[in-house]
């Protein structure tokens, strides 16, 4: 080793959480290469667990970062380098991001430019590396948009902020939830929704120093903490081929400091870029454990002085909880206190982001960028834009327009507005589907609980759907607009008793239970041309159907079928579980499996399939596609597999009708200032009750009856009546201009925010 | 010349030794192990059973392409008398590594997938082994243990290319060929079975792990 002294090194980041910063590991791996080196372990709380370790021979603990003047303490920074000749690793992304503005030499991480050139999504990663980026879509949208995306990604997303944090969302309420969270966490930071990647972990460090790739490190997580951080892994040498792109990534973009690519590598083998990270990652120890002391080479290549090699202990690290004594120097704070008998004891809470509030650094840097923004571009950037309306919702709401006037203070709101043109377009689409099919008898049945508007029902039976109900009240009002019992489809948990039909046979009835379906076989006369059973989707645990996975239950229902089920009877299966909550991809695996399912029952029952009923549960705007481009090989796959079958049903409830109806509410208190408006409508969950279920469209109208669409924010539509829960939209950004007695017109208000609708706050009893 | 030699290397080759001595040992005791079949009473009995196993297979392929990752939730692990029969398993809650298998074999065949049996001697402690033998003591005790090696039973499918194989063991439902290389759950020797003559273009061989194992016969890791 040379004989030149090592200047100090400041590394900064050293909490030790679930979800811990890179410090210690960092200090750990330059005294394995340097074992006289002087390390200084910075971070803004003494309850930054690191700062305790043994590996640092000095500490410099500041105010948090919400509270320091920045000015300040940058040169504070420069001073001490200046002093000691020495360097500054940070060891987090802001810091660095803050850092690089000032572009310091003896700050070893990225320039503002890498910053730039790399923002989160980073969409053009393959200009620089061999990955894709997943897809994504910018949160400052239309809420229906953001809905559609994560249907449309069978609710497989995560929510991620473009410098930290990413949360798996599960549903509508959850992301609103995460939002709100991740809001109050890190402040007004661009989020954006991005779609998950089914695949293997693929993570890289690497140490670069003005450009050159001094080394990287390949990393297979082997255990995770439930953050998904990693407690174990396996660290080798990077694959040749992938070095050489990050050695060109790192050229591109003068890269000097630690970094972290982390990638899901997919079934064929494609890589997708999930994230980046402008500093070495908290595992880098297990790197030099593995023999690549990357923190190590990145002094080596500032300071020339080279750094002690040590040999591989072994590829594999895991991460252990010890005690340490915490430094005389630098003591815990004090207990806590009892807050309040509401809050009880202020526990001080192991954080697992850095407790030394990097989320005010991060709304700081924000603010600051925000702020050069509007400079640069003379405009206010506290108002985003309203969406323009599309020329197909434009046409939709024109009869709303031409038809209400908001300055007629006789106009009673809350009101639904039925658009004939919407409402036409998914029947049209269907059975034009359902004409084209030759193979098969191809039914779609209209599902009279989501909306049994006689409009609709009518519709239903001018497009040759049948009419599907779950009680015999429903059936009869769809007998009353002229569907015809002999092809009517009875569904649902309540057996049918064929008296309340009067007699009158249907075209197939299901049984949700062994008990209905041994009372349906054994009814004289026959209730339905075709008895069937509804199978619980498989490996689920919804209330709904027939279980069918252990020899048991097969030998069960098959023992009903052939005893009981009468010849001159059809044979029928149907399922149903929601495309809009698991996707189309999962929602044709999962139907593929009710499809050997029922093969397996055919088999064991020597009894023929007649009837197959594959269910609903799409969204309108997710059924087209569906129609389009998987529904006819869907048909084939089960015209194969059952040659014996003569029909196929299918079931689009909401799909069908949700879109045909808006509610029209009107404003009646303006709440709050700048963009955190909040409004009271006329309206509330007794006209909306899925209002917080899923996303819709809000559009505002006002005075002049100008129509803007509402993107999302951080105001809220309140509900007109005493309930803590009534919200209509959460989330939302109102404008500025809105006024009292202004419209809000909430699309999507017609499959089951009609039909659950129900009289509330208004002096209606119930009887 | 031996006084020049490092101590500890001599010691790390003379445990080597042992460890292979010891290995030949078991591979001897386990020559009389095959991999296990499934037998049936050629009525309907077994018929019923294995109809509805293959098409359970193919329900469970509509939603997941692993070999087998939905059978443990099904049976558990455990000790089991042979021979075993199509009827008998349907009403069994406990399956032994070897049933297992043999019940992969029938799922991928079900699907229309090729797949081979593995044989392998893994290693664990000997306490471990103990406690394995404690659990088999009414069907034999330690007839697949020796030491702290046990046999132990897998299925091979073709990974992507020509004779490369991944190993996926039904046991545990994972892929054996991210496992440990030595020590604890390490596996030191394996075979795998090709009665078809599948790979005989191949020269009997395969390549797994980057290794090219001769087909059947026990293959030391």
């Amino acid at each position: 080793m040379s004989a030149m002294k090592l200047p100090p090194i400041i590394i900064s980041s050293c909490h030790t959480g679930s979800s811990p910063a890179p410090g210690v590991g960092i200090a750990r791996s330059i005294k394995a290469g340097y074992p006289n080196s002087i390390l200084i372990g910075k971070d803004q709380s003494a309850f930054s667990t690191g700062l305790h370790s043994p590996y640092f021979d000095d500490v410099w603990l500041t105010r948090p970062w919400g509270d320091i003047d920045l000015d300040k303490h940058l040169n504070q920074i420069k001073d001490r380098l200046d002093e000691t000749s020495g360097y500054f690793i940070p060891g987090s992304d802001f810091e660095a991001r803050w850092l690089s503005k000032h572009n310091i030499p003896s700050v070893l991480s990225p320039s503002l430019e890498a910053f730039k050139a790399t923002v989160k999504p980073f969409p053009n990663v393959h200009e620089y590396l061999p990955s894709k980026a997943p897809e994504y879509l910018d949160l400052k949208t239309d809420p229906r948009e953001i809905y559609n995306f994560a249907v449309s990604n069978g609710w497989r997303v995560w929510l991620k902020g473009p410098m930290m944090d990413a949360r798996k969302v599960y549903n509508w309420p959850n992301l609103l939830a995460t939002w709100d969270s991740l809001l109050k966490t890190w402040g007004r930071e661009n989020f954006f929704l991005q779609k998950e990647i089914t695949g293997l972990d693929v993570t890289v460090a690497f140490s670069a120093y003005k450009g050159k790739l001094l080394g990287a490190a390949f990393m297979e997580k082997r255990q995770m903490t439930d953050e998904g951080k990693c407690w174990s892994g396996e660290v080798n040498a990077c694959p040749t081929d992938l070095f050489e792109d990050i050695s060109k990534f790192v050229e591109k973009l003068h890269w000097t400091g630690g970094g972290e690519l982390e990638f899901v590598r997919d079934e064929q083998g494609q890589l997708w870029f999930i994230d980046l990270n402008y500093r070495f990652p908290a595992w880098i120890y297990g790197a030099t454990l593995a023999g690549i002391n990357l923190p190590g080479m990145l002094v080596e290549a500032a300071t020339g002085i080279p750094h002690l090699k040590t040999e591989a202990e072994s590829h594999q690290f895991t991460r252990l909880i010890i005690e340490v004594p915490v430094s005389n120097d630098m003591q815990l704070p004090a207990p806590p206190v009892i807050k309040s008998k509401r809050k009880g004891v202020g526990v001080h809470k192991l954080t697992s982001i850095n407790p030394g509030g990097l989320p005010q650094l991060m709304q700081r840097i924000s603010d600051e960028n925000s702020k050069s923004e509007a400079k640069d571009k003379d405009q206010d950037t506290k108002h985003k834009k309203f969406e323009k309306l599309t020329s197909e919702e434009l046409s939709s709401l024109s009869p709303i327009v031409q038809s209400i006037s908001p300055t007629d203070s006789n106009m009673a709101t809350p009101f639904r507005h039925y658009v004939e043109a919407r409402a036409r377009a998914p029947f049209e689409l269907i059975s034009t589907f359902a004409k084209k099919i030759q193979k098969i008898k191809f039914s779609p049945a209209y599902s009279i609980k989501t909306n049994p508007d006689p409009r609709l029902m009518k519709l239903a039976l001018e497009y040759g759907f049948r009419a599907e109900g779950i009680s015999a009240n429903e059936l009869l009002s769809a007998h009353k607009v002229g569907h015809q019992f002999e092809h009517m489809v009875y569904n649902g948990p309540v057996p049918l008793n064929p008296k309340d039909l009067h007699g009158n046979k249907i075209h197939v009835v299901f049984a949700d239970s062994i008990e209905s379906l041994k009372r349906l076989c054994q009814l004289r006369p026959y209730p339905a041309a075709h008895i069937g059973v509804r199978l619980r989707p498989f490996e689920s645990s919804s209330r709904f159907g027939i279980r069918l996975e252990s020899f048991e239950d097969y030998q069960e229902v098959s023992k009903i079928i052939k005893e009981l089920l009468p010849e001159d009877v059809g044979f029928a299966v149907h399922q149903h579980h929601q495309s809009s909550s698991t996707g189309e991809d999962v929602w044709l695996s999962q139907t593929r499996a009710f499809l050997q399912q029922a093969k397996l029952l055919e088999d064991l029952t020597d009894k023929p399939i007649r009837i197959i009923d594959i269910g609903g549960g799409w969204t309108n705007e997710s059924f087209v596609p569906f129609a389009v481009n998987a529904l006819e090989q869907l048909t084939d796959e089960i015209c194969q597999a059952f040659p014996h079958a003569d029909e196929i049903i299918i079931e689009p409830g909401k799909a069908i009708c949700e879109q045909s109806q808006f509610l029209v509410s009107k404003v009646l208190e303006k709440r709050g200032k700048e963009f955190t408006y909040e409004v009271v409508s006329d309206a509330c969950l007794a006209e909306l009750p899925l209002a917080v279920d899923f996303g819709r469209s809000v559009y505002h109208m006002n005075k002049l009856g100008e129509i803007s669409k509402l993107t999302t924010g951080v105001g809220r539509i309140l509900g007109r009546i005493c309930m803590e829960h009534d919200i209509l939209a959460n989330g939302i950004l109102l404008p500025e201009k809105i006024e009292e007695d202004d419209l809000l017109i909430f699309s999507h208000a017609g499959a089951y925010e009609s039909s659950m609708s129900y009289k509330f706050g208004n002096g209606e009893s119930h009887e | 010349m031996n006084d020049r030699i490092n101590p500890e290397f001599l010691k790390k080759i003379e445990s080597q030794q042992s460890h292979h001595l010891e290995l030949q040992c078991a591979l001897d005791k386990f020559k009389s192990l095959s991999p296990t079949v499934i037998s049936s009473h050629d009525s309907d009995c077994c018929r019923v059973g294995q109809k509805w196993f293959s098409g359970l297979s193919k329900v469970h392929n509509a939603i997941s392409s692993l070999p087998s990752p939905w059978m443990r939730s099904t049976w558990e692990w455990g000790p089991l008398e042979r021979p075993i029969h199509w009827c008998q398993i349907v009403q069994k809650s406990v399956l032994d590594c070897g049933t297992l298998s043999a019940l992969t074999i029938e799922s991928l065949a079900a699907v229309g997938q090729k797949s081979f049996s593995v044989q392998m001697v893994q290693m664990y402690s000997e306490d471990m082994v103990q406690d394995f033998e404690h659990m088999w003591r009414d069907e034999g005790g330690g007839y697949w243990t020796h030491q702290d090696l046990v046999y132990h039973e897998c299925v091979a499918v073709i990974n992507g290319e020509a004779n490369h194989i991944k190993v996926w063991d039904p046991t545990v439902e994972t892929f054996s060929d991210g496992s440990p290389t030595q020590g604890h759950d390490s596996i030191v020797a394996i075979k795998v079975i090709d009665r078809s003559n599948h790979f005989a273009n191949f020269g009997h061989k395969v390549i797994w792990k980057g290794q090219h194992l001769d087909l059947n016969v026990w293959n030391v890791l």
